[in-house]
């Protein structure tokens, strides 16, 4: 794959950006992409990678475009062939080819090499995290770096991981005796619910067996019931005997007894009972007869003694007819004269009336008598008149106390005007001035204009220096900054003054300390110095040439000297070699001194010119504004503060500007106010305020003076208005007046004057009650007289017998009831006799004939009994019965005393059980009774065992349910088992797996690994210039360790390299890899983002060199901010690079 | 109209075989499914009104001996007794080497037929017919043993056979098809073998299958037959398996990504929910076809395992036993180093060396398995070694799809 084109059309911060690769026409296709800091070359590998991979869900680059807006876009040529891609933020369908056509996605991958994304930055889109990311997963890894490299040029990065991820669950699936893998979970399991099932499950064969038990305890269960049973039988008829041998005893000697009675009947039905109760009513009968009789003789005499009147029981009801109107008679007789009191009373009390209301004394009194309704009008009338008068005067009050008023205020106002202030028009000149707002704003400027004085005077005494003092800022001929200039310039200067004479002084100690050295070392060896021996070898050389032409003895002896002495010297210096050595280089050190020493001085006089210079410039410019001589840095010091003092004169005038018309207006206001008040020359505020003093008192006589004349006013207006009132209110008093006159005489017709009725028309009410009175009770005394008169003439109709000679009526009807009353008292006595007599009579003849009937019964019964027996009398009958009913009693015994023997014994008759009883005595029995009772006990023993022991074989046998609880836990442990299986066979599959893939990968490695190791070392070798020349690993442990040595042979690991170094080998193993990669037929294209930073100047050109070689096999984009790097990569490749600018 | 209702190979109490029931809720659902088909059975019979029940052999399990098998039996035995219908039974091979057939005392509505065979008439006109298995094993035929079929009547006859059987399994009492047509006997009421078929119906020969399928290998709805007989005899199916035991094979070819795959999936699983015949069932899922995306599918093997058991739960009525793959690889050119790995992978697989390892490791790991189940799976050495073949190719298919899948 090659990248041809790529446009980061709406990515990160571009919009529309791309870059053209052109084709790949050269020998090789290296590109360097060249932008500042900042603009996007980060940005451009990733949008390469999205166009690649896609957007992921998280997209960092969507801080200018949203996200879903993304868009990158380009042409790629793959094997040759170049196709359009597009790449959308889309979830689906988001890679499109040519014309917008949506592409699956291996339209791309297939092209990768099947590298992630993850892999493709780690190994092919290089910056400062990648490359050591990447590199130390290689450098730091437990495993053997051969397969790291291989897995780096696979791009399986991780592959270690996915061994030791498979290995993992392979042994929590199973190991041999290990008790923590799910294998030997699911057999605890397993055993657990193995347990389960032998406890709870009952075999085929226990099933049996619990069978057989039931069966064989049923058996032995029968056995001893039977025998059981065969003891008890034996037991009863034992105690039968011991129980039937008495009865029969008793049996014969009933017999015996009631054998003479035997004509007596065999059953009776004569009750005991009956024959007392017959005895108690025959002793009642008879002297019931005897007490009826006596009474009966006892009536007839007292009826003898009784005579009847008829002529007195026929009054009775006359006198019962007048029974009501003597009544009425009795109570009017005491009630009249209380009646006639009552009627005299009411009219006298009329009368009595009439005079208080002053009638003459010959009216008649009813004429005095009116109706409610009259009455009540003459009341009105009254009120009416009265109500009017009171008004009227109520009117005339008010009248009166107005006028009073009135007076009053007249006098108040008269006084007000005696006591007015002067009239100044004060109160207009403070409104036109608006003083309220203008004192305040006044008081503001005048304050602000103060502060800013005071600070004009701080700032120029702070511009002041020695004796020279400022009463205007002067104008300062130099800025701020070249004053802080020349001060840092001149105090740098000084400094380094200060340095260089330091530095000469040590320099001349060091020329004087060699050269004493020198001289010490010269003196003590004593060695020819160098000019010596230079002379002495050119003499030598001189005479040899002397003697090599003459060749004579002469010359041999000058020569001979000569070479002995240049022997000599040399000899003499060989020996001395090493301080001849130190000697040279502490003459070259003296030298060396005393040049720096040449060189510092020049320096120093030209710092001490700079500094003079300053000085000057500095003297000249204080001069010019008048100030003493000044330091630079003092100057500087003046500046700033002058800086300070001159904006101080600026902001008073602001100030002034501002506050002018203010200040102005109220300078107006006060020479307005001077000639009015009677101050001596005041202050602005002393005259405001004494001006305000004044204005209020004006203002309050205006008020006052306006609230008298209102109140005069008003109180005029209300005096009219009553004064007319009062007319009308008179006029219709005098109207109410005439109007009671009239009604009075019309209704008392002259016999009552108005004057007087009006005080007391209520008597006129008190007479009318006093005459309904008087009617009433003459009504009742007729009455009551009427009522009386009719009662006398009853009583006289009844003709009086002349015995009763009473003039009072109701005391005769008194007599005459006495006397009908006792006739008929008589009367009833006598019928009640007659009938007692006949009932007693009655009585006496029923009793008789119940004596009669209880002798007929006696003589019945007496029939039902031998001759023998006496029944004459009901006594004697009575014994009689009772012997009959004890014979019976007796016989009844007999018979139950056979059946129960018969019974007992089973016998059919008394004579067969006479027999089962011959000879069976008491302690016979008894003996036998008490051997059954201990046989009989044991084998109740057996027998409840034997049921025991077959209810518990019962039990067993019907535990057995056919409940599913046993079916439920194999179904699990079928369940369990098949998950064991499984798991068995999934933990080989996965052992299985893993030796292939272990195996697989170690003949895999051991096939790559040299030319990996090979392709990295050349590399490495190539970006140190030689500086690491080989590569190799060493066994540390399980695991391998990479190791590069240098030039010297020794061994670095990585960890020791500098960082520049280890980026080298990083990149070393990147270009292995990628030319691992280009030999399996994958090219890609490769970034690498300024990793060459911590390169030096010729390991860069050798990262260059390495750049251009791998766009020599494929495609290399290098991303930089540093233009040397592009110079230096235009510089060292053979065929140019393409250089964009970003 | 006289009906009767015949089963067989019931295997009473004999575990449900799938690990589908490590699901709780499964297990709550068809717990104990053979006593239930029995119970179905009984219910069928009580309802239908039948005048008997025929169980021509395989009442137990060979295997399952519990005498709680036998008391639940004879409770279901006694449901029919109280209703007044006859139980005729024949031993088949399970139940003659199961001792609780012996020790059964079984309820006097049901006449069990012996080794010597016999006859017992059901109603004026109809008799029933039977031999049982003597032993386990019956290698010759049982036809002999059968009386004469009663003139002018209707003959029912009960057989449990193998028929011609199959190669490679013991005979059990063989016959032909044709053998049991020429008899005279107007139906034959077979069992044993545990899928249904109807061999003839003229007369009927029938094997009615088991009423509850135990494992994947007994699929699909079962049931137990009823026969009306009137002038001829009519015959039809009665549902009894709670559940059923599904083979369920997903082409997966066209399934692109994922998110289609479980779609495809969903689609699926619903269909067959859908077309359930009994209440529950047991998938058994094989993936297959081409799919481009064969090693992401199989290194996610195991999600798309819980995904399957998942969409299964969801349907209410299905519930996964395994999810098998069965995925052709895509032939798309690659160098990749995986490719390269997986070749080396391949080599190694056929050497010697690797065999004999695997042999050795799967000894030692096949001893942990009880010992029936172990001489069930590895039979003998051949069997060993292409157990040890498969699942080391399993195992590399699994390892190449992880470090594909990784890089993928």
């Amino acid at each position: 794959m090659r990248i041809q084109r790529l446009s980061l059309d709406l990515f990160g911060r571009f919009t529309g950006k791309a870059f053209d690769f052109g084709e790949a026409n050269g020998p090789s296709d290296f590109h360097v992409i060249y932008g500042p800091n900042e603009a996007g070359k980060t940005t451009t590998m990733e949008g390469f990678l999205r166009l690649l991979f896609g957007f992921p869900h998280r997209e960092p680059y969507d801080y200018q475009h949203q996200r879903k807006n993304l868009l990158v876009s380009g042409v790629l040529n793959l094997n040759g062939e170049k196709m359009s891609f597009t790449r959308l933020p889309t979830r689906s369908g988001n890679l499109l080819g040519e014309a917008g056509a949506a592409l699956p996605e291996h339209a791309i991958s297939a092209h990768l090499g099947d590298l992630s994304l993850e892999d493709y930055r780690n190994l092919l889109c290089l910056d400062d995290k990648t490359i050591e990311k990447g590199g130390d997963d290689i450098a730091n890894a437990r495993g053997d770096i051969g397969r790291l490299l291989f897995s780096a040029a696979a791009g399986v990065a991780d592959l270690n991981a996915v061994l030791e991820q498979a290995r993992g669950e392979a042994d929590s699936l199973y190991r041999k005796r290990s008790s923590s893998t799910r294998v030997a979970e699911l057999k605890r399991e397993l055993a657990e619910i193995e347990r389960k099932i032998r406890e709870m499950d009952v075999s085929a064969s226990a099933w049996h067996k619990l069978k057989e038990a039931l069966r064989t305890a049923e058996g032995e269960e029968t056995k001893a019931k039977a025998e059981r049973d065969e003891l008890r039988m034996e037991q009863s008829l034992t105690a039968a005997l011991s129980r039937a041998r008495p009865s029969l005893g008793e049996h014969d000697r009933l017999v015996e007894e009631n054998a003479k009675l035997a004509g007596y009947p065999e059953r009776l039905d004569i009750n005991p009972e009956y024959l007392v109760a017959l005895k108690t009513e025959q002793g009642r009968a008879e002297p019931e007869i005897l007490r009826l009789k006596g009474e009966i003789e006892k009536a007839g005499n007292e009826l003898d003694g009784i005579t009847l009147d008829e002529e007195c029981l026929a009054l009775t009801e006359k006198l019962d007819a007048l029974g009501e109107l003597r009544s009425r008679m009795a109570t009017a007789a005491l009630d009249l004269p209380r009646r006639r009191r009552a009627l005299e009373e009411a009219e006298t009390d009329m009368a009595s009336i009439a005079r208080e209301l002053g009638a003459s004394e010959n009216i008649e009194l009813s004429e005095l008598v009116k109706s409610p309704a009259e009455i009540a009008a003459l009341e009105n009338a009254r009120d009416r008149m009265r109500d009017a008068a009171k008004e009227r005067d109520a009117e005339a009050r008010e009248v009166t106390s107005l006028e009073t008023r009135m007076l009053e205020a007249k006098k108040a106002r008269k006084a007000l005007k005696g006591n007015a202030p002067p009239q100044i028009g004060l109160l207009d000149l403070l409104s036109r001035f608006d003083v309220d707002s203008l004192a305040p704003a006044a008081a503001t400027a005048r304050q602000a204009i103060a502060t800013s004085n005071e600070h004009l005077a701080e700032a120029l005494w702070a511009i002041s220096v020695g004796g020279r003092e400022f009463t205007t800022v002067p104008d300062c001929p130099i800025d701020q900054t070249t004053a802080e200039e020349l001060a840092t310039q001149h105090a740098k200067l000084m400094d380094q003054i200060l340095r260089a004479e330091e530095t000469l002084a040590r320099h001349r100690e060091d020329v004087d300390v060699k050269t004493a050295q020198i001289s010490s070392l010269t003196a003590g060896v004593g060695v020819a110095s160098d000019e010596e021996a230079k002379d002495a070898r050119g003499e030598r050389d001189a005479l040899w040439q002397a003697h090599r032409a003459t060749l004579t003895l002469e010359s041999t002896d000058a020569f001979e000297p000569a070479m002995q002495r240049v022997d000599d010297i040399d000899a003499s210096r060989l020996a001395h070699a090493r301080e001849l050595g130190e000697l040279r280089q502490l003459e070259q050190a003296r030298i060396e001194a005393e040049t720096r020493g040449t060189t510092t001085g020049t320096n120093l006089d030209t710092l001490r010119n700079q500094v003079s210079q300053i000085e000057a410039r500095v003297d000249e410019i204080a001069k010019t504004i008048g100030l003493p001589k000044l330091s630079p840095a003092g100057l500087q010091a003046w500046v700033d503060r002058h800086s300070v003092a001159a904006v101080a004169p600026r902001k008073m005038d602001r100030l002034t500007e501002q506050h002018g018309p203010v200040l102005d207006q109220a300078d107006r206001l006060h020479q307005a106010l001077r000639p009015l008040l009677s101050l001596e020359d005041p202050t602005f505020d002393a005259a405001l305020a004494a001006a305000r003093r004044l204005a209020e008192d004006e203002r309050k006589y205006h008020d006052d003076q306006k609230s008298a004349t209102e109140v005069l006013t008003n109180l005029e207006e209300q005096l009219e208005g009553r004064r007319s009132e009062l007319a009308v209110l008179t006029e219709t008093a005098k109207s109410a007046s005439d109007n009671w006159t009239t009604q009075v005489m019309e209704l008392c017709g002259g016999f009552l004057a108005p004057e007087t009725l009006s005080g007391v028309i209520s008597q006129l009410r008190d007479i009318r009650e006093h005459d309904v009175k008087r009617l009433h009770a003459a009504r009742q005394v007729s009455t009551m007289a009427e009522d009386q008169r009719q009662f006398t003439d009853a009583i006289v109709a009844l003709g009086i017998p002349r015995d009763l000679n009473n003039d009072d009526p109701l005391e005769v009807f008194r007599l005459l009831r006495a006397r009908a009353d006792q006739a008929k008292t008589d009367k009833d006595r006598h019928d009640s006799l007659n009938a007692k007599i006949a009932d007693d009579t009655d009585k006496l003849g029923t009793t008789e004939n119940q004596l009669q009937e209880i002798g007929r019964q006696v003589r019945e019964f007496g029939v039902l009994f031998p001759e023998t027996a006496d029944t004459s009398t009901l006594d004697a009958l009575r014994i009689t019965v009772g012997k009959a009913q004890e014979l019976i009693k007796a016989r009844t015994r007999i018979a139950d005393l056979e059946r129960q023997i018969l019974t007992e014994l089973s016998a059919l008759a008394m004579n067969e059980a006479r027999v089962l009883l011959e000879g069976a005595t008491a302690p016979a029995l008894e003996a036998r009774t008490k051997s059954l009772e201990a046989d009989l006990e044991s084998a109740e023993a057996q027998l409840s065992d034997a049921t025991v022991a077959r209810a518990n074989a019962e039990r067993d046998l019907s535990a057995i349910t056919g409940d599913a609880d046993v079916a439920e836990l194999v179904e699990r442990r079928t369940t369990l088992q098949l998950q064991i299986e499984e798991t068995a066979l999934d933990y080989l599959a996965k052992d299985f797996g893993l030796r292939l893939a272990e195996e697989a990968i170690r003949r895999y490695r051991d096939k790559h690994r040299s030319g990996m190791m090979d392709a990295t070392e050349r590399a490495f070798f190539e970006l140190t210039n030689g500086a690491y020349q080989r590569l190799r690993t060493q066994p540390d442990g399980s695991s391998e360790i990479l190791l590069a040595i240098d030039a010297t042979g020794t061994a670095k690991q990585v960890g020791d390299m500098s960082k520049g170094t280890r980026f080298q080998l990083y990149l070393a193993l990147r270009a292995a890899a990628y030319e691992q990669m280009v030999s399996q037929g994958v090219q890609l294209p490769f970034f690498c983002d300024d990793v060459f930073e911590t390169f030096d100047e010729d390991r860069t050109r050798a990262a260059c060199r390495l750049m251009e070689r791998i766009g020599r096999s494929g495609q290399a984009i290098y991303l930089t901010h540093h233009r040397h790097v592009v110079e230096i990569a235009r510089e060292v490749c053979e065929v140019q690079p393409v250089v964009h600018m970003l | 109209m006289i009906k009767i209702l015949h089963t067989a190979d019931i295997h009473l109490d004999s575990p449900l075989s799938s690990l589908a029931l490590r699901d709780a809720e499964l297990r709550d659902r068809v717990q104990t499914a053979t006593r239930v088909a029995l119970t179905r059975i009984v219910d069928t019979a009580l309802a239908e009104g039948v005048a008997a029940l025929l169980i021509a052999g395989d009442l137990f399990d060979g295997a399952e001996r519990s005498a709680r098998t036998a008391a639940f039996l004879t409770g279901q035995l006694d449901r029919l007794r109280a209703s007044g219908i006859r139980v005729f039974y024949i031993k088949g091979n399970h139940d003659a080497e199961n001792p609780l057939t012996g020790e059964l005392s079984l309820p006097d509505n049901v006449h069990g037929f012996d080794g010597r065979g016999g006859k017992v008439q059901l109603a004026t006109d109809i008799w029933i017919h039977g031999v049982s298995f003597a032993g386990r094993h019956a290698t010759e035929s049982l036809l002999p043993k059968f009386p004469a079929p009663v003139e002018g009547a209707m003959n029912i006859a009960m057989l449990h056979t193998s028929l011609a059987g199959a190669e490679g399994h013991d005979p059990y009492a063989p016959c032909s098809v044709n053998d049991l047509v020429a008899s005279g006997f107007d139906y034959w009421a077979l069992g044993h073998v545990h899928r249904r078929q109807v061999h003839s119906k003229k007369p009927w020969v029938v094997m009615p299958g088991t009423p509850q399928g135990r494992d994947i290998g007994e699929p699909g709805p079962k049931s137990s037959t009823l026969l009306t007989i009137g002038e001829t005899i009519e015959v039809e199916e009665v549902p009894t398996s709670v559940v059923e035991f599904l083979n369920v094979k997903i082409d997966t070819a066209d399934a692109e990504s994922d998110d289609a795959l479980r779609d495809l999936l969903r689609q699926r699983l619903h269909a067959t929910a859908n077309g359930l015949a009994s209440d529950s069932g047991v998938v058994r899922l094989t993936l297959t076809g081409t799919n481009l995306r064969r090693w992401q599918i199989l290194r996610d093997h195991d999600v798309w395992a819980e995904t399957a058991a998942q969409v299964s739960r969801e349907t209410g009525r299905l519930w996964l036993d395994k999810l098998v793959f069965n995925l052709s690889d895509a032939e798309v050119p690659s160098h990749s180093a995986t490719d390269e790995l997986a070749e080396i992978m391949k080599t190694i697989l056929k050497e010697p060396g690797f065999a004999e390892m695997c042999r050795a490791e799967l000894e030692t790991v096949l001893a942990e398995l009880p010992a029936q189940r172990r001489g069930e799976l590895v039979p003998n050495e051949d069997a060993m070694a292409a157990l040890g073949q498969r699942l080391a190719e399993t195992g590399a298919q699994r390892m190449l799809a992880q470090m594909k899948g990784a890089t993928t």
